[in-house]
């Protein structure tokens, strides 16, 4: 594992650019930023600032169109250069975990078996985590056996987090996991991430539109048009 | 608590997500399987009926006097008239010829019998040579006694058919009426499935003498050297005077090949039903992609490989298949013997013995098909459901 | 009975091609003709084969004449073996005084049994049985009214120089009005009748048949011992 203040992730310079029809989009504009390991830092900005583009650049669900992003020291890709899905997954599979606005849980399959099934595709030899240990954690040890249906939101949620954690990921990525969310649930999940970041040391990205949800976090970056406010 | 789950697992859950219509993929599959399945039978069954059929014919060149009906049947459609005539000296002429192993002559004889039937019917006797035709037809068994004495005794061999309907049983009498001739049954012969079971036979030289047909014959049976050349001996005889020659080599080779060619079609058939079926497995599975694309999205983004994505929906199809080929092939054993009574009806010729023979290894094959049409048909759906780009599929607010 | 067929040969008979070029003639003329010869045969070898269980030729006509009043009729099937088994042949056996013998009067054979009706009414029964004969099957075919007395006699079957005198209508007539307590003293096995019985007045209209005569009397009694079997619930069986 990296020491301690290495860079957790490092980007120069992206740029992400769409093209729609004869139109180009300019997504994300020359951004570069940098995140030590353990930091905990949210994105905010209206919609259409481009924060959840960056993201999925940052969390390696996307390629740039120019820049280079650096994970753990190691460069990731550089310029010009593309990643294919294949080259993509298998990053993801090892420093990543995600959860996004919806939860994206199977339905046929139980509590425990959503949280397992990470496992059923790719298993870290280090990920000797017990996911029940994760259950309990995040308090749903009372509910492995139920399906997704019988949960309320913030319990499923949770069921999210905590498959994105079982397979120990150094960086976790939250895509507006609470705009689904009542405010009181809101609370909860970003209690949640507050507490992984600072018992487990995890290093958290989130993005959100909720400014009192933004404050969770060690820092907050502001985006407006692609650029960094 | 399970520790690990499996793409299996998931895969065989993702099928119960939409039960009715996994129900009704698996069933049609199950019925496409069910045709082929009993079209394979079908096939194994009548053509292995056919050849015990013409097989026990005993000969296999049949010479006959030019325009004489030789089936007993045929008389009777004629009213007994029609006979017509060899010269026995012919059985010399034939038996020159090298191919010949054996000749057996044959005298039809028939007699109008007022007392059978509403309104009377047609008695027919076949006379035989009791040296050369039981060697021919030594599958003939006997239920009761054996064959004559005598080549000259007014004797019968009786069919057991014949003989359950007349109560005969060895020892009775029987009467030849016009001719008002009684004979002796000497004979019962236990049942062979072919027409001999309705025959009444008798010494050649007996029925030449009663129906005053002395030196005369209807029919020779031949029975052919294995190793001739049948066409060229069948040329040979045809330069016979007043003769007509069937060969049942030719006979059972023609109906075989318009066996094939019913085949052909009835294969075509069945494929046909297949494709069908796996259209429907295609549609099925493409939509249950279409459905789940975020979830796929979701799926990549946890570590899932294109490969492992494309062998989880693979497997679904897999699993479709399995099941609608069992429950098809299960079916048809249930099923076989009704189907072989419905197709007994439908069709005007049926070789006796069973017509639907399946057994476990057209089972394995028609699951090896379905399987295998399954697997192919299955690809398009797991290649695009692998293409799936996390993003592509996951929409959230904002851009 | 029905589809037994075999393939046959059958001669062309305006049809000399060979004669002419030497050539084995045309054979898919000829595989025609065969296959229309074997649809014949299958037609024609039913009617040869139907008569073995002993059923009516044609039951509706064969009712309706011997029960002019009737308007329908249920068929039963039924053999020893499945209703009473063992047992109910020696009990058979020992009412007709003969055992069944041959290949064909076996514990197994079926027997068809007729119930005729009028409307809901049941007002009769028939029921044939198939005997040796000198020279060929016989079968008695006896029409029974509601109690078990004989109102119709004939045979369906008969083969033999002088069956047409059996078979006519007049000896028949001689069995109407009696029943299977007239046959009680009737000895099958020595042709001897009670002197004064009824049975005994029974005339041979054809001496030299004698043994065809007393076949067919030993086949009433038979079959009304397996009516009532079957269908009268032994009401004629004395203790």
């Amino acid at each position: 594992m990296a020491p301690e203040n290495i860079l957790a992730l490092e980007a120069f310079n992206l740029k992400k650019v769409y093209k729609r029809g004869a139109e180009e989009i300019v997504a994300v504009d020359d951004v570069s930023l940098s995140v030590k390991k353990g930091d905990f830092v949210s994105f905010i900005g209206p919609s259409g600032s481009g924060k959840t583009t960056l993201i999925n650049i940052l969390g390696c669900l996307d390629n740039a169109t120019s820049g280079s992003l650096k994970i753990g020291g190691e460069t990731v890709f550089a310029e010009n250069k593309s990643l294919s899905e294949s080259e993509l997954t298998r990053i993801r599979r090892r420093v990543f975990g995600y959860i996004f606005q919806k939860f994206y849980l199977v339905p046929t399959l139980t509590v425990l078996e959503n949280v397992l099934l990470p496992f059923a595709f790719f298993q870290k030899a280090e990920a000797t985590a017990d996911p029940m240990d994760i259950l309990t954690f995040l308090g749903l040890e009372k509910r492995v056996a139920h399906r997704p249906s019988e949960l309320s939101g913030g319990e499923m949620q949770r069921v999210a987090i905590a498959r994105a954690l079982v397979n120990k990921p150094e960086i976790l990525l939250a895509d507006e996991p609470t705009g689904n969310l009542d405010s009181k649930r809101s609370e909860e999940i970003g209690g949640v991430l507050k507490q992984l970041n600072a018992k487990e040391g995890l290093t958290v990205l989130l993005v959100t539109h909720n400014p009192s949800l933004a404050k969770v976090a060690d820092r907050t970056i502001s985006l407006h048009d692609g650029r960094i406010a | 608590m399970t520790k690990k789950i499996s793409i299996y697992q998931v895969a065989y859950k993702n099928l119960l997500r939409k039960k009715t219509r996994t129900a009704l993929t698996i069933l049609g599959i199950g019925l496409s399987a069910w045709v082929l399945i009993s079209l394979l039978g079908f096939n194994r069954g009548y053509e292995s009926a056919l050849n015990k059929d013409i097989d026990n014919m005993g000969f296999q060149v049949l010479v006959t006097a030019k325009g004489c009906p030789y089936e007993a049947a045929t008389l009777m459609l004629k009213g007994g008239t029609g006979l017509r005539y060899m010269k026995e000296s012919v059985i010399a002429d034939i038996l020159k010829h090298k191919e010949v192993q054996q000749v057996t002559p044959q005298l039809m004889a028939a007699v109008f019998d007022p007392n059978k039937g509403e309104s009377g019917g047609i008695n027919a006797y076949l006379g035989v040579d009791p040296v050369t035709f039981p060697a021919m037809k030594s599958y003939l068994k006997f239920k009761q006694g054996g064959w004559f004495t005598q080549s000259d005794a007014l004797e019968a061999v009786v069919g057991y058919e014949a003989a359950e309907l007349e109560q005969r049983e060895v020892g009775d009498k029987m009467l030849i009426p016009d001719k008002n001739i009684e004979f002796k049954v000497v004979g019962v012969l236990a049942r062979s499935g072919t027409a001999d079971d309705g025959t009444i036979f008798m010494p050649l030289k007996t029925v030449q003498k009663i129906f005053d047909k002395e030196g005369l014959i209807t029919a020779a049976g031949i029975k052919v050297d294995k190793n001739a050349n049948m066409t060229e001996l069948e040329n040979k005889l045809y330069d016979l005077p007043d003769v007509q020659v069937v060969s049942m080599a030719q006979v059972k080779t023609t109906i075989m090949s318009l066996v094939s060619t019913a085949k052909v079609m009835v294969f075509s058939i069945a494929l046909i039903a297949i494709l069908i079926a796996m259209l429907g497995v295609i549609n099925t599975i493409l939509m249950s992609v279409l459905e789940r694309y975020q979830e796929i999205g979701i799926i990549k983004s946890m570590g899932a490989m294109p490969w492992d994505v494309f062998r989880m929906i693979w497997t679904e199809t897999v699993i479709l298949c399995l099941f609608g080929g069992a429950i098809g092939i299960g079916i048809a054993f249930a099923l076989s013997k009704i189907t072989d009574v419905l197709i007994r009806r439908l069709l005007p010729y049926t070789p006796t013995g069973s017509l639907i023979a399946i057994n476990s290894r057209l089972g394995l094959i028609t699951l090896g098909v379905v399987l295998g049409i399954g697997l192919v048909s299955g690809i398009y759906p797991a290649w695009r459901a692998a293409r799936v780009r996390p993003l592509e599929s996951i929409r959230s607010e904002g851009d | 009975m029905g589809t037994r067929t075999e393939f046959s040969p059958e001669s062309v008979s305006d049809h000399d091609l060979r004669r002419n070029t030497g050539r084995i003639p045309d054979l898919d003329r000829r595989m025609k003709k065969i296959f229309a010869l074997v649809l014949a045969i299958a037609i024609a070898s039913a009617p040869l084969f139907a008569a073995v269980g002993c059923d009516l030729n044609d039951p509706d006509r064969d009712v309706k004449r011997l029960f002019p009043e009737s308007t329908g009729y249920k068929t039963l099937y039924v053999t020893i073996a499945q209703k009473g088994g063992a047992e109910m042949l020696r009990r058979v056996e020992k009412r007709l005084g003969d055992v069944f013998q041959g290949l064909y009067e076996t514990i197994d054979v079926p027997y068809t049994m007729y119930q005729v009706f009028k409307g809901k009414e049941l007002i009769g029964y028939i029921h044939g049985v198939n005997q040796k004969g000198e020279f060929g099957g016989i079968q008695v075919f006896l029409a029974l009214d509601r109690d078990g007395r004989i109102r119709g006699f004939y045979f369906q079957k008969m083969t033999g120089r002088y069956a047409k005198l059996l078979r006519d209508l007049e000896f028949g007539k001689q069995f109407i009005g009696l029943n299977l307590a007239d046959f009680g003293d009737y000895d099958v096995a020595s042709a001897q009748a009670k002197p004064g019985s009824r049975v005994g007045a029974i005339k041979n209209p054809a001496p030299q048949a004698e043994s065809d005569f007393r076949a067919a009397l030993r086949a009433t009694k038979k079959n009304l011992i397996l009516c009532d079997e079957f269908l009268l619930g032994n009401k004629f069986m004395k203790e």
